[in-house]
Protein backbone atom coordinates (compact mmCIF):
# COMPACT_ATOMS: atom_id res chain seq x y z
CA UNK A 1 0.00 0.00 0.00
CA UNK A 2 1.78 3.11 -0.78
CA UNK A 3 3.00 5.78 1.72
CA UNK A 4 0.97 8.59 0.16
CA UNK A 5 -2.23 8.61 -1.85
CA UNK A 6 -1.73 8.19 -5.39
CA UNK A 7 -4.45 10.26 -6.35
CA UNK A 8 -2.28 12.83 -5.86
CA UNK A 9 -1.10 14.08 -9.48
CA UNK A 10 0.55 17.00 -10.26
CA UNK A 11 1.14 18.62 -13.21
CA UNK A 12 4.33 18.85 -15.30
CA UNK A 13 4.22 22.71 -14.79
CA UNK A 14 4.65 22.10 -11.16
CA UNK A 15 7.37 19.16 -11.72
CA UNK A 16 9.48 22.02 -13.59
CA UNK A 17 8.69 24.53 -10.78
CA UNK A 18 10.13 21.08 -8.21
CA UNK A 19 13.17 20.30 -10.25
CA UNK A 20 13.88 23.71 -10.73
CA UNK A 21 14.02 25.08 -6.99
CA UNK A 22 15.58 21.73 -5.99
CA UNK A 23 18.31 21.94 -8.16
CA UNK A 24 19.39 25.70 -8.89
CA UNK A 25 19.30 26.55 -5.10
CA UNK A 26 22.56 25.48 -4.05
CA UNK A 27 23.79 25.22 -7.39
CA UNK A 28 23.66 28.48 -8.11
CA UNK A 29 25.24 29.24 -4.72
CA UNK A 30 28.49 27.14 -4.63
CA UNK A 31 28.80 26.14 -8.78
CA UNK A 32 30.51 29.25 -9.59
CA UNK A 33 33.50 29.55 -7.59
CA UNK A 34 34.02 25.81 -8.09
CA UNK A 35 34.06 25.44 -11.63
CA UNK A 36 36.51 29.46 -11.60
CA UNK A 37 38.95 27.58 -9.20
CA UNK A 38 39.01 24.54 -11.71
CA UNK A 39 38.73 26.53 -15.19
CA UNK A 40 38.70 30.02 -14.55
CA UNK A 41 37.27 32.42 -17.52
CA UNK A 42 35.83 29.19 -19.35
CA UNK A 43 33.92 27.81 -15.97
CA UNK A 44 30.64 29.16 -17.81
CA UNK A 45 30.45 26.53 -20.13
CA UNK A 46 30.37 23.95 -17.38
CA UNK A 47 26.65 23.87 -16.78
CA UNK A 48 25.93 23.49 -20.69
CA UNK A 49 28.28 20.81 -20.96
CA UNK A 50 26.15 18.34 -18.25
CA UNK A 51 22.94 19.22 -20.22
CA UNK A 52 23.31 15.38 -21.94
CA UNK A 53 23.53 13.93 -18.94
CA UNK A 54 20.44 15.50 -17.14
CA UNK A 55 19.02 14.38 -20.35
CA UNK A 56 20.31 11.10 -19.78
CA UNK A 57 18.64 11.16 -16.14
CA UNK A 58 15.25 12.36 -17.28
CA UNK A 59 14.89 9.68 -19.81
CA UNK A 60 16.13 7.09 -17.29
CA UNK A 61 14.05 7.60 -14.79
CA UNK A 62 10.94 8.79 -16.52
CA UNK A 63 11.75 5.13 -18.62
CA UNK A 64 11.43 3.44 -15.23
CA UNK A 65 8.69 5.02 -14.05
CA UNK A 66 6.55 4.22 -17.07
CA UNK A 67 7.16 0.53 -16.49
CA UNK A 68 6.49 0.38 -12.86
CA UNK A 69 3.45 2.43 -12.78
CA UNK A 70 2.30 3.84 -9.34
CA UNK A 71 5.68 3.11 -7.47
CA UNK A 72 8.59 4.97 -6.58
CA UNK A 73 12.05 3.95 -7.31
CA UNK A 74 12.15 2.60 -3.37
CA UNK A 75 9.08 0.25 -4.21
CA UNK A 76 10.51 -0.72 -7.65
CA UNK A 77 13.87 -1.39 -6.24
CA UNK A 78 13.32 -5.20 -5.16
CA UNK A 79 11.27 -6.07 -7.99
CA UNK A 80 14.28 -5.27 -10.36
CA UNK A 81 16.84 -6.32 -7.64
CA UNK A 82 15.44 -9.07 -6.05
CA UNK A 83 14.36 -8.82 -2.14
CA UNK A 84 17.17 -8.91 -0.16
CA UNK A 85 19.50 -6.36 -2.62
CA UNK A 86 16.55 -4.09 -3.72
CA UNK A 87 15.70 -3.20 0.29
CA UNK A 88 19.83 -2.92 0.20
CA UNK A 89 20.15 -0.42 -1.91
CA UNK A 90 16.40 1.34 -0.90
CA UNK A 91 18.29 1.86 2.16
CA UNK A 92 21.56 3.22 0.39
CA UNK A 93 19.21 5.77 -1.31
CA UNK A 94 17.50 7.00 1.99
CA UNK A 95 21.10 7.93 3.36
CA UNK A 96 22.50 9.55 0.20
CA UNK A 97 19.12 11.32 1.08
CA UNK A 98 20.12 12.09 4.46
CA UNK A 99 23.30 13.09 3.48
CA UNK A 100 22.17 15.34 0.85
CA UNK A 101 19.11 17.62 2.57
CA UNK A 102 20.87 18.04 5.98
CA UNK A 103 24.19 19.23 3.74
CA UNK A 104 21.25 21.96 2.11
CA UNK A 105 19.96 22.43 5.90
CA UNK A 106 24.04 23.04 6.60
CA UNK A 107 24.43 25.48 3.67
CA UNK A 108 21.59 27.33 4.32
CA UNK A 109 22.71 28.23 7.94
CA UNK A 110 26.22 29.40 5.81
CA UNK A 111 24.26 31.20 3.97
CA UNK A 112 22.38 33.16 6.51
CA UNK A 113 25.73 33.69 8.32
CA UNK A 114 28.26 33.68 6.13
CA UNK A 115 26.42 36.71 4.18
CA UNK A 116 26.18 38.53 7.69
CA UNK A 117 22.51 38.74 7.70
CA UNK A 118 22.08 37.04 10.84
CA UNK A 119 25.02 37.54 13.71
CA UNK A 120 23.57 36.93 17.05
CA UNK A 121 20.34 34.39 16.82
CA UNK A 122 22.15 30.77 17.62
CA UNK A 123 22.30 28.92 14.39
CA UNK A 124 20.01 26.22 15.70
CA UNK A 125 17.25 28.42 16.46
CA UNK A 126 17.33 29.37 12.81
CA UNK A 127 17.69 26.04 11.80
CA UNK A 128 15.13 25.18 14.23
CA UNK A 129 12.54 27.02 12.90
CA UNK A 130 13.41 26.02 8.99
CA UNK A 131 12.85 22.57 9.57
CA UNK A 132 9.44 23.50 11.74
CA UNK A 133 8.35 25.26 8.65
CA UNK A 134 9.61 22.52 6.43
CA UNK A 135 8.13 19.80 8.78
CA UNK A 136 4.68 21.57 8.84
CA UNK A 137 4.69 21.34 4.43
CA UNK A 138 6.08 17.32 4.66
CA UNK A 139 2.97 16.63 6.65
CA UNK A 140 0.59 18.39 4.62
CA UNK A 141 1.34 16.69 1.85
CA UNK A 142 2.73 16.69 -2.35
CA UNK A 143 -0.10 18.75 -3.18
CA UNK A 144 0.49 21.39 -0.95
CA UNK A 145 4.14 21.43 -1.39
CA UNK A 146 3.75 21.64 -5.40
CA UNK A 147 1.20 24.28 -5.24
CA UNK A 148 3.15 26.06 -2.67
CA UNK A 149 6.61 25.83 -4.92
CA UNK A 150 4.36 26.62 -8.02
CA UNK A 151 3.49 30.00 -6.86
CA UNK A 152 7.29 30.57 -5.26
CA UNK A 153 8.95 29.29 -8.15
CA UNK A 154 7.35 31.98 -10.35
CA UNK A 155 7.90 35.20 -7.98
CA UNK A 156 11.68 33.74 -7.54
CA UNK A 157 12.09 33.53 -11.17
CA UNK A 158 10.95 36.94 -11.87
CA UNK A 159 12.69 37.91 -8.83
CA UNK A 160 16.14 36.56 -10.18
CA UNK A 161 15.61 37.41 -13.34
CA UNK A 162 15.03 40.90 -12.65
CA UNK A 163 18.46 40.92 -10.56
CA UNK A 164 20.73 39.34 -13.20
CA UNK A 165 18.81 42.09 -15.76
CA UNK A 166 20.27 44.37 -13.67
CA UNK A 167 23.38 43.37 -13.62
CA UNK A 168 23.69 43.09 -17.59
CA UNK A 169 25.24 46.75 -17.96
CA UNK A 170 27.83 46.64 -15.46
CA UNK A 171 28.96 43.13 -17.26
CA UNK A 172 32.36 42.97 -19.25
CA UNK A 173 31.96 39.77 -21.50
CA UNK A 174 35.79 40.66 -22.63
CA UNK A 175 36.65 38.87 -18.73
CA UNK A 176 35.46 35.62 -21.01
CA UNK A 177 37.99 35.69 -23.96
CA UNK A 178 39.89 33.59 -25.02
CA UNK A 179 37.31 31.26 -25.09
CA UNK A 180 38.59 27.84 -24.52
CA UNK A 181 41.81 28.58 -23.22
CA UNK A 182 41.68 26.16 -20.25
CA UNK A 183 41.99 23.59 -22.74
CA UNK A 184 39.53 20.39 -23.16
CA UNK A 185 40.69 18.14 -20.16
CA UNK A 186 40.29 21.33 -17.64
CA UNK A 187 36.81 22.12 -18.73
CA UNK A 188 35.80 18.52 -18.41
CA UNK A 189 37.08 18.44 -14.96
CA UNK A 190 35.33 21.38 -13.92
CA UNK A 191 31.89 19.73 -14.80
CA UNK A 192 32.18 17.35 -12.19
CA UNK A 193 30.63 19.47 -9.53
CA UNK A 194 27.68 20.89 -11.71
CA UNK A 195 27.47 16.98 -13.08
CA UNK A 196 26.32 16.37 -8.96
CA UNK A 197 23.98 18.84 -9.08
CA UNK A 198 22.36 18.12 -12.23
CA UNK A 199 22.31 14.64 -11.09
CA UNK A 200 19.93 15.36 -8.43
CA UNK A 201 17.38 15.64 -11.24
CA UNK A 202 17.12 11.68 -10.17
CA UNK A 203 14.36 13.07 -7.76
CA UNK A 204 12.03 11.83 -10.83
CA UNK A 205 12.45 8.69 -9.83
CA UNK A 206 10.75 9.42 -6.44
CA UNK A 207 8.01 11.38 -7.64
CA UNK A 208 6.89 9.60 -11.10
CA UNK A 209 3.84 8.04 -9.80
CA UNK A 210 2.20 11.63 -8.37
CA UNK A 211 2.85 13.09 -12.36
CA UNK A 212 -0.23 12.85 -13.91
CA UNK A 213 1.31 11.31 -17.18
CA UNK A 214 4.28 10.03 -19.28
CA UNK A 215 4.05 13.09 -21.28
CA UNK A 216 3.66 15.65 -18.56
CA UNK A 217 6.78 14.08 -16.98
CA UNK A 218 8.98 14.44 -19.53
CA UNK A 219 7.93 17.90 -21.01
CA UNK A 220 8.17 19.14 -17.28
CA UNK A 221 11.95 17.69 -16.69
CA UNK A 222 13.35 18.86 -20.06
CA UNK A 223 11.58 22.46 -19.79
CA UNK A 224 13.55 22.11 -16.04
CA UNK A 225 16.75 21.27 -17.72
CA UNK A 226 16.73 24.25 -19.94
CA UNK A 227 15.68 26.85 -17.30
CA UNK A 228 17.78 25.45 -14.67
CA UNK A 229 20.92 25.38 -17.61
CA UNK A 230 19.80 29.34 -18.28
CA UNK A 231 20.09 30.33 -14.88
CA UNK A 232 23.64 28.61 -13.30
CA UNK A 233 25.02 29.35 -16.76
CA UNK A 234 23.81 33.40 -16.58
CA UNK A 235 24.74 33.72 -12.59
CA UNK A 236 28.27 32.32 -13.85
CA UNK A 237 28.68 34.47 -16.52
CA UNK A 238 27.09 37.50 -14.51
CA UNK A 239 30.17 36.78 -11.59
CA UNK A 240 33.07 36.56 -13.85
CA UNK A 241 32.08 39.40 -15.95
CA UNK A 242 31.12 41.61 -13.04
CA UNK A 243 33.89 40.27 -10.59
CA UNK A 244 36.19 39.13 -12.03
CA UNK A 245 37.46 35.38 -12.36
CA UNK A 246 40.00 35.76 -9.10
CA UNK A 247 37.33 37.06 -7.20
CA UNK A 248 34.76 34.76 -8.12
CA UNK A 249 36.67 31.61 -7.88
CA UNK A 250 37.68 32.99 -4.36
CA UNK A 251 34.42 33.80 -2.69
CA UNK A 252 31.32 31.36 -1.88
CA UNK A 253 27.81 33.07 -2.54
CA UNK A 254 29.19 34.95 -5.17
CA UNK A 255 25.77 35.51 -7.11
CA UNK A 256 24.68 37.20 -3.62
CA UNK A 257 28.00 39.20 -3.68
CA UNK A 258 26.88 40.53 -6.76
CA UNK A 259 24.28 43.16 -5.28
CA UNK A 260 27.79 44.65 -3.97
CA UNK A 261 28.48 45.76 -7.77
CA UNK A 262 25.08 46.94 -8.71
CA UNK A 263 23.52 50.50 -7.41
CA UNK A 264 20.56 49.71 -6.57
CA UNK A 265 19.86 49.37 -2.72
CA UNK A 266 18.57 46.67 -0.46
CA UNK A 267 19.24 44.26 -3.01
CA UNK A 268 20.93 41.57 -0.58
CA UNK A 269 17.87 41.62 1.61
CA UNK A 270 15.43 40.76 -1.89
CA UNK A 271 18.05 37.73 -2.25
CA UNK A 272 18.63 36.51 0.72
CA UNK A 273 14.61 36.71 0.95
CA UNK A 274 14.15 34.75 -2.29
CA UNK A 275 16.96 32.09 -1.27
CA UNK A 276 15.56 31.84 2.31
CA UNK A 277 12.10 30.59 0.63
CA UNK A 278 14.06 28.53 -2.26
CA UNK A 279 15.94 26.44 0.49
CA UNK A 280 12.81 26.04 2.55
CA UNK A 281 11.68 24.36 -0.88
CA UNK A 282 14.41 21.86 -2.04
CA UNK A 283 14.72 21.10 2.22
CA UNK A 284 11.01 20.49 2.21
CA UNK A 285 10.90 18.29 -0.88
CA UNK A 286 13.96 16.29 0.17
CA UNK A 287 12.24 16.05 3.57
CA UNK A 288 9.09 14.92 2.20
CA UNK A 289 11.28 12.23 -0.19
CA UNK A 290 12.92 10.92 3.04
CA UNK A 291 9.86 10.58 4.75
CA UNK A 292 8.04 9.00 2.07
CA UNK A 293 10.83 6.63 1.52
CA UNK A 294 11.30 5.64 5.13
CA UNK A 295 7.87 5.00 4.89
CA UNK A 296 7.68 2.76 1.81
CA UNK A 297 11.13 0.56 2.73
CA UNK A 298 9.48 -0.14 5.97
CA UNK A 299 5.93 -0.87 4.61
CA UNK A 300 3.79 1.37 6.89
CA UNK A 301 0.77 3.04 5.46
CA UNK A 302 1.01 6.98 6.34
CA UNK A 303 4.14 8.32 6.32
CA UNK A 304 3.14 11.42 8.69
CA UNK A 305 4.14 9.81 11.81
CA UNK A 306 7.70 10.07 10.64
CA UNK A 307 7.56 13.36 9.70
CA UNK A 308 8.69 14.96 13.01
CA UNK A 309 11.87 12.80 13.36
CA UNK A 310 13.00 13.16 10.43
CA UNK A 311 12.70 16.62 10.53
CA UNK A 312 14.96 16.46 13.66
CA UNK A 313 17.21 13.64 12.37
CA UNK A 314 18.19 16.40 9.55
CA UNK A 315 18.34 19.38 12.17
CA UNK A 316 20.88 17.23 14.25
CA UNK A 317 23.24 15.60 11.27
CA UNK A 318 23.13 19.59 9.87
CA UNK A 319 25.26 19.83 13.11
CA UNK A 320 26.82 17.14 13.36
CA UNK A 321 28.00 16.65 9.99
CA UNK A 322 30.70 19.58 9.33
CA UNK A 323 32.36 20.90 12.32
CA UNK A 324 32.72 24.29 10.65
CA UNK A 325 31.78 26.36 7.18
CA UNK A 326 34.78 25.81 5.85
CA UNK A 327 35.28 21.74 5.66
CA UNK A 328 31.37 21.69 4.18
CA UNK A 329 32.84 24.03 1.53
CA UNK A 330 36.23 21.78 1.34
CA UNK A 331 34.39 18.33 1.44
CA UNK A 332 30.90 19.26 -0.53
CA UNK A 333 32.79 19.28 -3.93
CA UNK A 334 35.44 16.69 -2.97
CA UNK A 335 32.89 13.70 -2.24
CA UNK A 336 29.55 14.54 -4.01
CA UNK A 337 30.52 13.90 -7.48
CA UNK A 338 31.70 10.12 -6.52
CA UNK A 339 28.28 9.73 -4.86
CA UNK A 340 26.32 11.12 -7.77
CA UNK A 341 28.28 9.25 -10.08
CA UNK A 342 26.69 6.18 -8.17
CA UNK A 343 23.00 7.40 -6.94
CA UNK A 344 22.17 9.21 -9.97
CA UNK A 345 23.63 8.18 -12.58
CA UNK A 346 24.73 4.48 -12.66
CA UNK A 347 22.19 2.95 -10.41
CA UNK A 348 19.37 4.18 -12.43
CA UNK A 349 21.03 3.26 -15.43
CA UNK A 350 21.60 -0.08 -14.14
CA UNK A 351 18.07 -0.89 -12.68
CA UNK A 352 16.62 0.44 -16.31
CA UNK A 353 19.12 -2.38 -18.06
CA UNK A 354 18.18 -5.29 -15.76
CA UNK A 355 14.33 -4.43 -16.13
CA UNK A 356 14.47 -4.47 -19.79
CA UNK A 357 16.62 -7.61 -19.54
CA UNK A 358 14.05 -9.26 -17.09
CA UNK A 359 10.55 -7.97 -19.44
CA UNK A 360 12.56 -9.57 -22.37
CA UNK A 361 13.60 -12.82 -20.50
CA UNK A 362 9.36 -12.79 -19.37
CA UNK A 363 8.39 -12.08 -23.09
CA UNK A 364 5.68 -9.67 -23.00
CA UNK A 365 4.91 -10.70 -18.93
CA UNK A 366 3.79 -6.96 -17.04
CA UNK A 367 7.59 -5.71 -15.36
CA UNK A 368 5.93 -6.96 -11.88
CA UNK A 369 6.06 -10.39 -12.97
CA UNK A 370 9.54 -11.44 -12.37
CA UNK A 371 9.60 -10.39 -8.36
CA UNK A 372 6.41 -11.84 -8.15
CA UNK A 373 7.39 -15.42 -9.80
CA UNK B 1 20.97 25.92 22.95
CA UNK B 2 22.26 22.01 22.58
CA UNK B 3 20.31 21.21 25.64
CA UNK B 4 17.49 22.90 24.71
CA UNK B 5 17.47 21.13 21.62
CA UNK B 6 17.96 18.17 23.51
CA UNK B 7 14.19 19.02 25.74
CA UNK B 8 13.00 19.16 22.30
CA UNK B 9 13.71 15.73 21.04
CA UNK B 10 12.82 14.00 24.87
CA UNK B 11 9.39 15.96 24.75
CA UNK B 12 8.71 14.71 20.98
CA UNK B 13 9.88 11.20 22.35
CA UNK B 14 7.84 11.58 25.20
CA UNK B 15 4.49 12.43 23.13
CA UNK B 16 4.71 10.77 19.90
CA UNK B 17 5.87 7.26 20.71
CA UNK B 18 3.50 6.49 23.18
CA UNK B 19 0.68 7.74 20.56
CA UNK B 20 1.89 5.51 18.54
CA UNK B 21 2.11 2.69 20.49
CA UNK B 22 -1.39 3.05 21.83
CA UNK B 23 -2.95 3.33 18.37
CA UNK B 24 -1.01 -0.21 17.98
CA UNK B 25 1.15 1.10 14.96
CA UNK B 26 3.92 -0.27 16.56
CA UNK B 27 6.50 -0.38 13.46
CA UNK B 28 5.92 3.36 13.28
CA UNK B 29 7.02 3.72 16.47
CA UNK B 30 10.01 2.04 16.76
CA UNK B 31 11.59 3.61 13.67
CA UNK B 32 10.31 7.23 15.15
CA UNK B 33 11.48 6.38 18.42
CA UNK B 34 14.70 4.41 16.86
CA UNK B 35 15.56 8.11 14.94
CA UNK B 36 14.63 10.37 17.49
CA UNK B 37 17.38 8.15 19.97
CA UNK B 38 20.02 8.56 17.38
CA UNK B 39 19.66 12.02 17.62
CA UNK B 40 19.36 12.47 20.94
CA UNK B 41 23.07 10.53 20.90
CA UNK B 42 23.98 12.84 18.67
CA UNK B 43 23.41 15.97 20.33
CA UNK B 44 24.70 14.14 23.51
CA UNK B 45 28.38 13.86 21.37
CA UNK B 46 27.95 17.53 20.36
CA UNK B 47 27.94 18.50 23.62
CA UNK B 48 30.36 16.02 25.49
CA UNK B 49 32.41 15.64 22.48
CA UNK B 50 33.07 12.10 22.25
CA UNK B 51 33.59 12.67 18.55
CA UNK B 52 31.17 9.45 17.07
CA UNK B 53 31.60 8.60 13.85
CA UNK B 54 29.14 10.16 11.76
CA UNK B 55 27.23 9.52 8.15
CA UNK B 56 29.11 12.01 6.44
CA UNK B 57 32.91 10.36 7.41
CA UNK B 58 31.44 6.79 6.11
CA UNK B 59 30.29 8.49 2.80
CA UNK B 60 33.45 10.84 2.42
CA UNK B 61 35.68 7.52 2.88
CA UNK B 62 33.93 5.32 0.54
CA UNK B 63 33.46 8.62 -2.33
CA UNK B 64 36.68 10.65 -2.11
CA UNK B 65 38.75 8.42 -3.38
CA UNK B 66 35.63 7.93 -6.53
CA UNK B 67 36.08 11.59 -7.15
CA UNK B 68 39.72 11.58 -6.85
CA UNK B 69 39.66 9.10 -10.00
CA UNK B 70 37.26 10.97 -11.75
CA UNK B 71 39.46 13.95 -11.30
CA UNK B 72 42.07 11.85 -12.64
CA UNK B 73 40.26 11.27 -15.55
CA UNK B 74 40.82 14.82 -16.87
CA UNK B 75 44.64 15.32 -15.99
Amino acid sequence: MPAQPANIKIGGYMLASILLMFDTTTAILFIPPVVAQIAGRDGWMAPLITIPAAVYIVLVTVKLGSLFPGKTIIEYLPLVLGKVLGKIVAWGYLLFLFYLVATVLREAMALLYGTGIFRQTPVQAAALLLVLATTYATASGLESISRTIWYYCVFIVLAYTLYLLGAVPFMNFNELLPVGEAGFNTIMKSTLTPHAYRGELVIIAFLYPYIKNHKEALLGSLSAIALISFFITASIVACMTIMGVEVTSRVYYSAFFLADYIPTSGLKIVFVTIWVIALWGKLTIGQFLITIGMAQVCGFKDYRPLTISVGIMLLVFAEVFYSNTTEMFLSVPATFPGIALFFEYLIPGLLLLIAWLKIKASRGVSPNAPAET
Amino acid sequence: MNTLVIIIILAVFAIEVPYLAKAKRYGEAGVAGAMLTISIIYMLDLIYGWNLPTLREGVSRVFVPVTTLLSNLFI
